[in-house]
């Protein structure tokens, strides 16, 4: 039966409203219960886990709130819900579960809002090598915050001569197949 | 208080009404663990997220296309909140251990450093295993390591450093000086993989 919040009425006599009384301890037992410890039992009240239902749309939190939900990350090629959080800004929204990959970049989110992106790159020497930080199908940049390079070769001197919002070039001076690893931390835009 | 199953059909009210009123008294204390209070205005929001311990991850039948689950499970000892989406394979621990750090989304980033006790000109190399190997799947082995040049103690020499041999149990770690020996080198790494 459905919650009555009703029951029981001022007129009935116990006989009569002793079910829908019960009922109405049974279906909010049944309610509790769900992600939840049992009523009486010793975790009552705590989290056995904790399911989130898809949400149509980003989620406000007001000030002091922290909120998490899932909804869906259009972004990438094949949309996936992720866990997202809210944070007081409403304007500012995390996918803490997103990932992906290119073959040019991979990236993810960190917990704080920071957008990571990072890979490995081959290209042919002496000189350098652009790699897009704006591939459509991934998140983008609004503000670059750290960049390190390294070879995988220590005959060859990799270098970063140049990062914007957009790419980041890689350079080498040495001939031939030149290798070397990057990763890039900035400010995030979903 | 344990749960009472009253009232009975032929109770007279005189009779159930303690076990009525206990079961309502009963309510809004399981109901405020962890939650705002049945008669406060942000009754049903949380205060914090307690999770209990699971002994398996939820069953995959359990968390469907438009799901996704936070739990705590043991790993390595350690009560670590875990993340299961539908998408299957994606349960991961979500909260770091010394070396090996997991973000939310799975992606996992490893650090550490190695010292050597002498850098020449001509080279010198050591192993670097990870305290936990990548994942072995497309798109899932180590993906980036990046490391310091090293910290040089004689000007005007420096110090290259570079990755080789780099998989998902780990890498070859190779440093050179462009001249002369420096001595008590030590470098640190990141790695990024899933």
């Amino acid at each position: 039966m459905t919650y009555d919040p009703t029951k029981p009425d001022a007129n009935e006599s116990l006989k009569v409203s002793q079910s829908p009384i019960k009922d109405n301890y049974a279906d909010a037992q049944t309610a509790f219960s769900v992600n939840h410890g049992a009523f009486a039992g010793p975790s009552s009240g705590l989290h056995i886990v904790a399911t989130f239902v898809e949400q149509i749309g980003h989620q406000t939190s007001a000030k002091g709130e922290r909120v998490l939900y899932v909804t869906p990350y259009s972004t990438p090629v094949t949309p996936l819900d992720e866990l997202w959080i809210s944070r007081v800004n409403t304007t500012t929204y995390t996918p803490i579960t997103s990932k992906g990959f290119s073959s040019n970049v991979a990236w993810t989110f960190l917990p704080t809002g920071e957008l990571l992106k990072y890979g490995q790159k081959t290209w042919t020497g002496p000189g350098s090598s652009n790699i897009p930080l704006n591939e459509v199908n991934q998140p983008t940049f609004s503000e670059i915050y750290w960049a390190q390079t390294t070879s995988n070769n220590s005959k060859n001197l990799i270098s970063i001569i140049n990062i914007s919002t957009t790419g980041l070039s890689l350079s080498g001076n040495s001939t031939g197949s030149l290798t070397a690893s990057w990763c890039v931390l900035g400010k995030g835009v979903s | 208080m344990d749960w009472n199953d009253t009232p009975k059909a032929p109770d007279q009210i005189s009779t159930t009404q303690l076990p009525i009123q206990s079961n309502f008294t009963g309510l809004p204390v399981a109901f405020e663990i962890n939650h705002y209070g049945i008669n406060d205005a942000l009754k049903g929001l949380h205060k914090k997220m307690t999770l209990l311990r699971q002994a398996d991850a939820p069953a995959d039948a359990t968390v469907s296309s438009n799901k996704i689950a936070l739990y705590d499970l043991l790993s390595n000892s350690k009560d670590e909140l875990f993340v299961k989406t539908y998408t299957g394979q994606r349960d991961f621990t979500a909260l770091p251990n010394i070396l090996s750090r997991g973000l939310a989304s799975g992606v996992v980033i490893k650090i550490g450093s190695s010292t050597f006790s002498s850098v020449p000109a001509s080279g010198i190399s050591q192993p670097i295993t990870f305290n936990e190997e990548f994942a072995a799947t497309p798109h899932a082995i180590l993906l980036s390591v990046v490391m310091t040049s090293g910290f040089r103690n004689t000007a005007p020499q420096y110090i290259k450093v570079a990755y080789s041999a780099a998989d998902e149990k780990g890498f070859q770690l190779n440093a050179a000086t462009n001249t002369g020996t420096q001595t008590g080198i030590t470098i640190q790494y990141m790695a990024l993989g899933v």
